[in-house]
């Protein structure tokens, strides 16, 4: 089986001709009947006012929020399979989403009258969401690292065992919630772009930076780490640090967004490797496509999410797991199939 | 010029795996390492190339401490290949061999450094292989793979007026068929005549004899013996180190070389008491 590397720069510009065109579409596309042509051709003043405040203040900031997201995920997930040399790991099992649940569940059942929490007002939520994250994945990162050396077996096993106590811990708040705690709690579950703002984004997108930043730095190194850290070493990669940054990076692309939007399963599993059946593992590829792949599956997702049942929504996470799960298993018996996995 | 092991010693879990080695790999030629089993000839090799730190004693490369060199540019000056090489699946086996040039800052493009993989494709006999996938490729094919990968990251730190490299090869035969452990040997053997130094780590007595200029025999994580060929796979070192039969050790006419026929050590006593 042999393929075709010349494609490739063809294919990273024809995924970003497809992440315009599904933004704009995304753009176009409501539950109120207000479209991009409504900004140059008005029917009356009104229909231009309206048309600028859907579009300016509710649509384009939860389109980019939905774009930057699925970037985020989709990349934070290339990385762990990269690092963990596992097709399934996923950002989930870094312990950050399970911290940033307990952490945002504390927030909601408990902190209701804290004066910090007051203080931070809308903010709060998201800002021990991401407290959270960074916290877990570091508790995490200690746990695994003896004499400066991390164990990546520990750390995936220490995430998982991670994972069922936060869960747990975030049941006893359940049970002890009210009602409209209970239903925040629900909905933050199943992650919603519907609380989209422009300060939200601005919130997201200086972590979302230094992920870029530094998974640019990791793709040629995290190809050396598919061989086994004793190559990668012998190759002359700083092992250690690589494994601390990729951490990093995973922590900063996924607690943010998960904090803001809620739990969004799937991207990060399914993305990378949608994203590998084509350009092949090479990982200064692989990142650059599956972040527009993951923005452009977010965005149509959410489009989906507030238009399937208009005015309703459904929650963006039911349409990523719904579409995702049959994606997941037909892989899961790919990959089998194959050997890999 | 050479790469030192100084009074080394490593403990794992509580037992002494080497200890109170002394020794040198010089540039421009082949030392074989040869033990039983078990004896620390992998473990050696490790330690030599900086993949394990040992308990006690030191590793100078060319009269530094390999510790107080930063990884990138230990690569430079020593490259080796393992025993478990991961399949890395889906990389073309080009892709892979160009891995190698990574970390080792040289003054190579892109284009460049595909045509030195290419060549080097070439060199461990899988032409027509480079753009085959990794999980494609045999055992033995594979292992080529991972050696010219290895081969890469020496040659193109020599494009940048570096001395020829430690090559550290561990059991770079134990999958290939006699053709291809002979081209193997081989491209060692050319290494260390271009002025690199060669360590490997190898099973077989006969090709230790028959290739390296020097022989090191670990026992029990110890240096038994070293010197050449000739002086160290003796009668006695066969029979009382590697459980071999009395008048196993023979001359080759040509090289008068020291080599092991496998007919002599055949028991037909014990084969005649364990059949009915």
């Amino acid at each position: 089986m042999t393929r075709d590397i010349s494609r490739t720069p063809w294919l990273l510009a024809l995924l970003a001709a497809l992440l315009v065109m599904t933004a704009l579409f995304a753009l176009d596309t409501g539950a109120t009947a207000v479209h991009l042509h409504d900004l140059w051709h008005p029917a009356t003043d009104v229909t231009g006012q309206a048309a600028q405040l859907v579009l300016r203040d509710i649509r384009a900031p939860r389109i980019v929020m939905a774009c930057l997201t699925g970037a985020a995920l989709a990349v934070a997930g290339t990385i762990m399979q990269g690092l963990f040399r596992n097709p399934l790991a996923d950002p989930g099992l870094a312990g950050v989403s399970s911290a940033a649940a307990l952490a945002t569940a504390c927030i909601i059942v408990l902190g209701g009258s804290g004066s910090w929490v007051s203080w931070l007002g809308r903010w709060a939520i998201p800002c021990a969401g991401i407290a959270g994250s960074f916290a877990g994945m570091g508790l995490l990162y200690l746990f695994a690292t003896r004499g400066g050396v991390t164990s990546m077996t520990a750390m995936l096993l220490a995430g998982v065992a991670f994972g069922a106590f936060s869960g747990a811990l975030t049941g006893v708040l359940i049970f002890r919630a009210n009602d409209a705690a209970l239903r925040d709690l629900t909905f933050w579950t199943m992650g919603s772009f519907s609380g989209a703002t422009w300060g939200g984004i601005g919130l997201l997108l200086p972590f979302l930076l230094v992920a870029g930043g530094l998974a640019a730095y990791l793709a040629a190194p995290l190809n050396a780490m598919l061989l086994n850290e004793h190559n990668a070493h012998l190759m002359g990669y700083p092992v250690e640090r690589i494994k601390s940054l990729s951490m990093l990076a995973v922590a900063c692309a996924t607690g943010p967004a998960v904090s803001l939007v809620g739990a969004i399963g799937f991207v990060g599993v399914v993305v990378p490797h949608l994203v590998r059946l084509v350009v092949g593992p090479d990982h200064r590829l692989v990142l650059p496509a599956s972040a527009m792949l993951g923005a452009i599956l977010l965005t149509g997702a959410d489009t989906m999410a507030r238009t399937l049942a208009s005015p309703a929504e459904v929650p963006v996470g039911i349409v990523t797991a719904l579409l995702g799960t049959p994606a997941f298993v037909w892989l899961l018996a790919r990959s089998h199939r194959t050997g890999i996995a | 010029m050479t790469l030192e092991l100084r009074d080394i010693t490593w403990r794992q879990g509580g037992r002494d795996i080497l200890h109170d080695i002394t020794l040198s790999f010089g540039r421009g030629n082949v030392t074989a390492i040869i033990g039983p089993n078990g004896a620390g000839k992998s473990s050696l090799l490790r330690i030599a190339s900086g993949l394990s730190t040992p308990t006690g004693g030191r590793v100078m490369l060319d009269g530094r401490s390999i510790t107080t060199l930063p990884a990138r540019k230990l690569a430079r000056h020593r490259a080796m290949l393992t025993q478990e090489s991961e399949a890395a699946g889906q990389f073309l086996v080009r892709q892979m061999v160009m891995m190698g040039a990574g970390m080792a800052a040289h003054r190579l493009d892109i284009a460049q450094q595909g045509l030195l993989a290419d060549a080097l494709v070439k060199r461990v006999g899988l032409e027509g292989f480079a753009n085959r996938q990794m999980m494609t490729l045999s055992g033995g094919e594979r292992q080529r793979a991972h050696l010219a990968r290895v081969l890469m990251q020496l040659e193109v730190a020599m494009t940048d007026d570096t001395l020829p490299g430690f090559l550290l090869l561990d059991e770079p035969i134990s999958a290939q068929d006699p053709a291809h452990q002979a081209l193997v040997l081989q491209l060692a053997r050319q290494h260390a005549r271009r002025g690199g130094g060669v360590a490997i780590v190898l099973h077989d007595l006969n090709w230790a004899a028959a290739c390296a200029d020097w022989l090191v025999v670990v026992h029990r994580g110890t240096i038994h013996a070293q010197g050449p060929p000739e002086t160290v796979l003796t009668q006695d070192l066969a029979c009382n180190i590697f459980g071999l039969r009395h008048g196993c050790v023979h001359r080759h006419e040509k090289t008068a070389r020291p080599f092991i026929l496998p007919h002599d050590n055949i028991d037909e006593e014990t084969d005649r008491c364990t059949s009915p």
